[in-house]
């Protein structure tokens, strides 16, 4: 018999022994498993500021994980080793659930990602790990291209805390050519993140010819500063060959830079150039008195001004989660 | 008004409002969601986990 997975738009009818397109939802014996579920491929204590996330717990380790497999096939992807691979062909470690935040607290860390690849497709097994992760007072980040229906996007975040999510054009084409997907499903799952309480960081990946004119980064921005709130912290990142698209150049810096004025000039308040490294595309500067709150360097912080999630100079509160 | 007149437009009311609760009926069933079950094994190799590698920053992004 076959079966229907809902979990997200592309909402797959699954043979008997088949998988649906993210390869790790399968059809065994007329019941959707995911095959994945407690067996994460990748287990590491990353920074947070690599996630990337410069508002939630400035300086901070993170336990960030994720299975094999991924609901989009986006031909620039930079983890397509994992997100693309069939799990029959890959090495996982045994963790359930419960066992999570056990190995967070050994490691000394106060929050646990669901990352690397998409949580959405190990739906069940980040949505259970994050209930035991709250239960252990430790906090929940989402790195995901929200690519999923509106029920069980909704029940994620009623356990995320903060989130990084992927608007990588905004431009249906680019998610129909480029990543197998469509755009409207990316929108309203961002705003029902936003809506939910999570605190939403966003990033576009800029890469030449594609989605890099002046057009392209206008649009973007208008909309995160009309849906999302104009205190919504936005991430320019570079774009490297990789995968299936290994004929188009590094994004210039120029391209970054450009992106950031532009973004500005449309009203954003915190702008940053990430995959690059450059005098000051890491750093919080306070939108109110513009005196520089929080110094990165990569993923390490060199100073922070943020007392109690407010500037220490003119008192404005900022956007995040300080501590 | 004349009585088929009248008569026609209240089948047609109802029809519009019977079609269009068909259609928020198959909108909702549609997307109705069951979570996946967990697996028994995993269909590819395992290893435990090694605290030594889980303390090292991830090779991969994000």
């Amino acid at each position: 018999m076959n079966v229907q997975c809902g979990l997200c738009p592309k909402e797959c009818v699954i043979a008997p022994g088949e998988s649906g397109e993210c390869r790790i939802r399968v059809n065994i014996d007329g019941k959707l498993t995911a095959v994945t579920y407690g067996f994460p491929c990748s287990v590491h204590v990353d920074p947070v500021e690599k996630k990337p996330l410069f508002h939630f717990l400035p300086g901070t380790g993170i336990l960030s994980l994720a299975t094999v497999g991924c609901n989009l096939h986006c031909k620039n992807c930079q983890n397509w080793e994992i997100s693309q691979q069939n799990p029959e062909h890959s090495t996982a470690y045994p963790l359930p659930p419960e066992e999570l935040p056990g190995v967070a607290l050994r490691q000394h860390c106060r929050s646990v990602a669901f990352t690397y690849t998409d949580p959405v497709v190990y739906y069940e097994y980040a949505l259970e790990a994050s209930q035991q992760a709250h239960a252990a007072g430790l906090k929940n980040v989402l790195v995901s291209a929200a690519y999923i229906n509106p029920v069980p996007w909704r029940a994620l975040c009623a356990h995320a805390d903060a989130a990084n999510i992927d608007l990588k054009a905004y431009s249906d084409e680019f998610y129909r050519t480029i990543c197998d997907a469509t755009l409207r499903p990316v929108l309203d799952a961002l705003v029902a993140a936003k809506g939910a309480g999570v605190m939403v960081e966003m990033t576009n990946l800029v890469i030449p010819t594609l989605n890099d004119s002046d057009n392209d980064i206008r649009q973007l921005c208008q909309w995160i500063r009309t849906y999302m709130g104009r205190e919504t912290p936005l991430h320019f990142s570079r774009f490297f060959p990789h995968y299936r698209m290994r004929n188009l150049p590094p994004t210039p810096e120029k391209t970054l830079l450009r992106a950031r004025e532009i973004a500005r000039s449309e009203g954003l308040d915190f702008v940053y150039i990430g995959n690059l490294i450059s005098e000051d595309g890491e750093n919080t500067y306070c939108p109110s008195c513009a005196r520089l709150l929080v110094k990165r360097k990569r993923y390490t912080v060199l100073a922070n001004h943020i007392k109690d999630g407010r500037c220490a100079y003119c008192d404005r509160e900022i956007y995040g989660i300080w501590q | 008004m004349k009585r088929r007149t009248f008569i026609k437009t209240c089948l047609a009311g109802t029809a519009a409002l019977m079609a269009g609760g068909i259609m928020r009926l198959a909108r909702r069933s549609a997307r109705r969601f069951t979570r996946a079950c967990r697996p028994g094994r995993y269909p590819g190799r395992t290893v435990p986990l090694d605290t030594t590698t889980v303390s090292q920053q991830g090779p991969w992004k994000g």
